[in-house]
């Protein structure tokens, strides 16, 4: 009974150990990555699981459009191992942390839009082609940069690689059902009586993903304000067109987008840059959601009224 | 009284001319200097005849297209594993099919109301011999689109044991005729004489290039050594870093020191989250 008892404790005991080994030990260091972007955040999330720390570089409520840094993000900086960036014009004033905290070449950076095939801004009067940066409003794009960053991610970390490769699966199909329930809410809908402007070239990504064609953007160029004589030129335009909708954004209001319904009879409907209120795993697919449904919206209200 | 015209020159007017004349000199020489020293040339990678840019060559729902092309062509892969992880010992590989593509909702495939305003593209698989035998490519070729002027496309994925290449590479073409039929192999010489052009992007890596100099993507993965390399803080700086899993910035200097800056730098980052607001300041 003894020997049983014995060869029993034995065996639990290697068991405990074999368990051990195939677990592995402990993590030393869990890795932290830096995020410039609210989208970033939900996709980091959505990607690490809680396998790494997730930390944002600026506050929540801050403004990312002309945003001027403050000393706590040079320290949030410091304490990350890697940073993922937009790269391409969205986040400008995070090379200057980078470059204040004497970062530059020293912390890892992801490009997350390294693998987007880009695209100009629509509308654009001069015909001239500037790049559009803003990706992570879209579907298509951002599973782009969602395999793009855990890939990044896995190189850092080949212990979880696979892990990061199969969330970012997960992820990419949970955006891509976004599109199948805008399509259900659309059906039967006449799309050809619907004729869009914005008031930035926020949306140009989700709109080209859904077979919609952006007709005129109120700002000339990122963050800037038509002049009068813009201004004028683009009302005649919206007209010109039949434009029956215009998109506003929905955390940065404008005066502007209500001289423009005033003027055009335009109907206006709030899209969410997704770039303001707290980083959460969920926030990305919330607000494309919400984004999705006002464009569904949009489309179903053009095709009723007939104009 | 008449007025009287005087010239006045300075005592070392030509002196003055002749060092204003040097001084412009060196000016102009050391700034060719520096130029020539730490200039960086921000070349755009070239388009050749037999290509077109999705930028700035297609338009509309022919860019939409290849954009969605672009992705999927990461995920194709990822498919191919799925559906064929299951196969009884000897049964055939096989490259995903437009029924497969219906599952995984893959545009542009995917027949939802995007690939009708985008001009319903006729997709069709070609694959080719059987795996161990296989020549030549498997090829997704999309076309009769019912937008005007609206061209076709071709996905081929290229195999290296069939002799096709030297890497497993997928390639998007693109034509501007409406009507295509599946051409007979994905060589590229030869899809080039049918008039097929390849699509290449724009991608975020070429306008990084552009914005912050050739070399910015190589040394952003310069810093990728894997993780955690040697316990070495992101900062660079080898005194005071943890290696606990409380490690956050490497702070100089005693436990207690580094634990209380540590909590400062929690508190910045849990600011940040807009979460406890109000706890900490």
């Amino acid at each position: 009974m003894l020997s049983f008892t014995r060869m029993l404790v034995r065996t639990v005991a290697v068991g405990a150990l074999a368990l051990m080994a195939l677990t592995g030990p402990a993590q030393a260091k869990t890795l932290r990555v830096g995020i410039t972007l609210h989208p970033y955040y939900s996709f980091v999330a959505n990607i690490v699981g809680d396998r790494a720390k997730i930390i944002p570089l600026i506050d929540s409520d801050a403004n990312p459009h002309g945003y001027a840094p403050q000393p706590a993000d040079m320290i949030r900086m410091m304490s990350m191992d890697v940073m993922v960036v937009n790269g391409i014009g969205h986040d400008t004033w995070a090379f200057e942390i980078l470059d204040a905290a004497g970062m530059r070449n020293k912390l890892k950076l992801i490009y997350a839009n390294d693998g987007v095939s880009l695209i100009p801004v629509a509308g654009d009067p001069t015909g001239e082609k500037v790049v559009n940066p803003h990706t992570f409003i879209s579907t298509t794009a951002a599973i782009q940069q969602v395999y793009t960053i855990a890939r990044a991610l896995g190189e850092l970390d080949p212990e979880n690689a696979t892990f990061f490769r199969d969330n970012a699966r997960r992820y990419a199909l949970e955006i891509r059902k976004l599109r199948g329930e805008f399509d259900a809410k659309i059906q039967g809908a006449d799309l050809s009586k619907f004729r869009c402007a914005s008031m930035h070239s926020g949306y140009d990504y989700i709109t080209q993903e859904l077979g919609l064609q952006v007709s005129a953007v109120i700002e000339p160029r990122h963050g800037v304000e038509p002049t009068a004589r813009q201004l004028a030129e683009t009302i005649d335009r919206i007209k010109a067109a039949n434009v029956n909708v215009l998109f506003a954004e929905k955390y940065f209001a404008s005066k502007l987008s209500d001289t423009i319904r005033d003027a055009t009879g335009v109907r206006m409907y709030s899209i969410s840059h997704i770039s303001s209120g707290p980083y959460t795993k969920e926030k990305f697919i919330e607000e494309m959601r919400e984004n999705l449904t006002t464009i569904a919206t949009a489309i179903r209200e053009s095709a009723k009224s007939g104009s | 009284m008449s007025a009287m015209a005087y010239e006045v020159r300075p005592a070392g007017g030509r002196l003055e001319g002749l060092a204003m004349i040097a001084a412009t000199v060196a000016l102009v020489g050391a700034l060719g200097f520096y130029v020539y020293w730490r200039g960086e040339e921000h070349s755009i990678e070239p388009i050749y005849d037999w290509q077109v840019s999705a930028f700035a060559g297609l338009t509309g729902p022919d860019q939409a297209i290849y954009n969605s092309l672009y992705t999927v062509k990461d995920e194709i892969p990822f498919i191919y594993d799925d559906i064929n992880r299951f196969n009884e010992p000897g049964q055939k590989f096989h490259w995903p099919n437009l029924t497969d593509f219906q599952d995984w909702l893959l545009p542009p495939f995917y027949k939802d109301t995007s690939w009708e305003q985008q001009g319903s593209l006729n997709w069709t698989l070609f694959e080719p011999l059987p795996e161990g035998e296989m020549q030549g490519s498997t090829m997704y070729l999309g076309t009769d689109g019912k937008l005007p002027s609206q061209g076709s496309f071709l996905l081929v994925i290229g195999h290296v044991h069939a002799g096709f290449q030297n890497t497993n590479a997928m390639v998007i073409w693109w034509i501007s005729k409406n009507h295509m039929e599946m051409p007979k192999s994905g060589f590229r010489d030869g899809l080039i004489l049918q008039g097929w052009r390849e699509v290449v992007p724009y991608s975020g890596q070429q306008e990084v290039k552009r914005l912050f100099g050739a070399d910015a993507v190589e040394r952003a993965k310069a810093q990728f050594n894997g993780f955690p390399p040697d316990g070495t803080p992101a900062d660079g700086s080898t005194d005071g870093g943890s290696t606990d899993g409380s490690s956050t910035a490497a702070v100089p200097g005693d436990d207690a020191a580094t634990k209380a800056k540590n909590a400062d730098v929690e508190q910045l980052i849990q600011d940040a989250l807009g979460q406890d607001k109000g706890k900490g300041k």
